[in-house]
């Protein structure tokens, strides 16, 4: 868990943006011209937004930067420390990612069976023994929900491996 | 006048097998997932939205606005039993609502809620009927740079009342127009691509809103609450409770009258949502009513003012959603998303071109009430225990239906990662005061104002001073400048 300062993370946040928006502003100019009489072309509402954007994002700078600076503040904004669980969510795109790229391989049942199992077996708040087998209850029985509401009911063609696509 | 009088057969025909079907189980999620703490209405439409992919436009349509109305109701339900408010509308019920469950009658705080809510939604449906369909009236007679002008002044609310900070409710806002312009524009030429394939269909508004809205609380049911408390299993309702009865409906009929209307009118103002319309109703109510002194102790007027304002709000919302295409909630802007994704292009042309949709539109919502009151009123024992579903193992359910959710669009494993990255964004957003709903409502609302001003201006000979300078334009454009003069001298 990291403790960061909300001020310090809005600073990052107008920071990147600022950059990242004048990166983009340049890329406009790689957009079609106008091919028809009194079209803008492609670049012209792109644009139009990024100054927008580039202005409110020098207002969120100039508010975090500066102490004095109060335009567009408001009193009921105020300056926290928070918590990020870094770990907890890289571990969470980690097992989302794996499931997105084995889907094909492993199959549908299975995934969702384990990425059930992995979240919910240290959150059940029993012994080791016990939390497995209420995990693997859960979960098979989730799976199998999931199996008949998306594949079964809505037609996703997800990839089965053992799971029939049609009941009817 | 043709919409209204095709009402009733509309009605009636509501009750096929499947459409019962629908409403039902909208009903019923709904409610399910307005239970959940800190699941909002935009939340537990986000997550139900790949539903609807199979669905026919009626279908999904009704379907959504089902689960939007029980939403609404259902958040009522831990802020009445565990002063814990399901959505931020529901926060100003826990002034009476959870006093009166500790005074021993739970049953009748969440019964005069309910009821409060579906007159709310009942009385706001009959007001859309026919504000609805005068708005669009009106809105024929604009033309594009008219619409446009109508499109800058949504946001200009949206970007002044959402949040804490206006200068983070308009970057929001941005942020939300720029990713709707990732992909193909509307003369075929790439925008913001970088040579990458996924890009080049734009970004889907599923992933939009699935990861903005829906990702970030599976985030912090998931990470947030890992250190939670176990929670005791109580039996929240005793034998003495006796809940709502008959001879509240006499007392009580004035605050519901006062506050449907305030909540129609509030929701009908793009960006002020359901919070601040039960906000507000309570505030009135509790200067209006001759009971004044007694709020806040535990009175069924503490309850029913702002239940009643915050399910009218929902039909309210509609008004400018569909008459004029200017989404006025985050869940709003889902219904909006869906009609675009289902070929239907919201705004006035919808009252003439698809007067069959609109009749079912209301139709729909009319039984949604009803059923609302019945499954509400016979299963609150049900939804009750759902108030003490631990939020860590939530989560687990809630983060793989984002996955296969967001899956099932198009079977595209780069929308899921596209979802999760803007999940983490919408998380740290979230944090700092930076609201994610103007996001997504600025994502729907941006191809609607692109169009219109690039209609404009190839009206105009891309002059865009005659675009601009036209007398209800400029007034339009006004009224969205005093918008955020007026956020800004009153946040201070």
């Amino acid at each position: 868990m990291i403790k960061i300062n909300s001020k310090k993370i809005v600073l990052f946040i107008s920071l990147f943006f600022l950059f990242f928006l004048v990166f983009l502003f340049f890329e406009t100019t790689n957009m079609s011209k106008s091919i028809l009489p009194g079209y803008p072309g492609d670049a012209f509402f792109p644009r139009l937004i990024l100054i927008f954007l580039l202005f409110w994002t020098s207002i969120l700078l100039l508010q975090n930067l500066i102490k004095k600076f109060s335009l567009f503040k408001s009193s009921d904004d105020k300056e926290t420390d928070i918590e990020i669980y870094f770990k907890d969510i890289t571990f969470l795109f980690l097992i989302s990612i794996i499931y997105i790229l084995f889907l094909d391989f492993i199959g549908f049942e299975i995934l969702t069976f384990s990425f059930l199992f992995v979240l919910l077996v240290n959150r059940l708040d029993l012994n080791l023994g016990k939390s497995m087998l209420y995990s693997s209850l859960i979960s098979f029985i989730s799976m199998m929900i999931f199996w008949f509401v998306f594949i079964i009911f809505l037609r996703i063609p997800f990839s089965l491996k053992f799971l029939p696509f049609l009941i009817y | 006048m043709e919409i209204l009088l095709n009402l009733p057969n509309f009605i009636l025909n509501l009750f096929t097998f499947t459409t019962v079907l629908i409403i039902l189980s909208g009903v019923f999620l709904g409610i399910l997932l307005g239970a959940l703490p800190g699941f909002g209405s935009a939340q537990s439409l986000a997550i139900l939205f790949p539903l609807t992919f199979v669905m026919s436009t009626s279908d999904s349509l009704i379907f959504l606005l089902a689960v939007y109305s029980a939403a609404e109701y259902g958040g009522s339900i831990p802020a009445i039993l565990i002063k814990t408010p399901g959505t931020p509308a529901n926060a100003i019920s826990i002034l009476d609502g959870y006093t009166m469950a500790q005074k021993g009658e739970p049953k009748r705080a969440l019964q005069v809620s309910l009821i409060s809510g579906v007159f709310g939604g009942l009385t706001s449906t009959l007001i859309f009927i026919v504000s609805g369909t005068t708005l669009a009236y009106f809105g024929l007679k604009f033309g594009p740079g008219e619409m446009f002008a109508l499109g800058i002044f949504g946001l200009s609310i949206i970007g002044t009342f959402f949040g804490k900070n206006i200068a983070k409710g308009f970057f929001a806002t941005g942020l939300g127009l720029l990713l709707a312009t990732v992909g193909t524009s509307g003369f075929g030429g790439m925008r913001f691509v970088f040579d990458q394939a996924y890009l080049m269909d734009g970004i889907p508004l599923v992933v939009i809103v699935i990861g903005l809205l829906a990702c970030p609380e599976a985030f912090k049911l998931l990470v947030d609450s890992k250190n939670e408390k176990k929670i005791d299993k109580k039996n929240f309702f005793q034998k003495l409770d006796k809940g709502f009865r008959l001879s509240f409906i006499k007392r009580l009929i004035p605050t519901w009258i006062r506050c449907s209307l305030l909540g129609t009118l509030i929701g009908a103002i793009p960006g002020a949502g359901a919070a601040i319309g039960s906000m507000i109703a309570y505030t009135q109510e509790r200067k209006w009513s001759k009971l004044s002194d007694k709020f806040g102790t535990g009175i069924d007027e503490g309850i029913a003012a702002p239940e009643t304002a915050n399910n009218s709000v929902v039909a309210g919302t509609l008004i400018p959603t569909l008459a004029l295409g200017i989404p006025g909630s985050g869940a709003a802007a889902i219904l909006i998303g869906l009609m675009i994704s289902k070929g239907v292009v919201p705004g006035p042309f919808l009252f003439v071109d698809e007067k069959n949709l609109i009749s079912l539109i209301f139709g729909g919502l009319i039984v949604t009430n009803l059923f609302l009151l019945c499954i509400g009123f016979f299963a609150t024992n049900l939804f009750a225990k759902v108030t003490s579903i631990s939020k860590k193992r939530l989560g687990c359910f809630v983060m793989i239906l984002i996955i296969i959710g967001t899956y099932s669009y198009s079977n595209y494993g780069a929308h899921v990662l596209m979802a999760l990255i803007l999940g983490f964004l919408g998380y740290i957003f979230m944090k700092v005061n930076i609201p994610p709903i103007p996001i997504v409502l600025g994502f729907v609302m941006s191809p609607i104002i692109e169009q219109n001003l690039n209609r404009a201006l190839t009206i105009h000979n891309g002059d865009l001073t005659i675009v601009l300078f036209r007398p209800i334009t400029l007034t339009i454009l006004f009224l969205a400048l005093i918008t955020i003069i007026y956020g800004v001298t009153t946040r201070r």
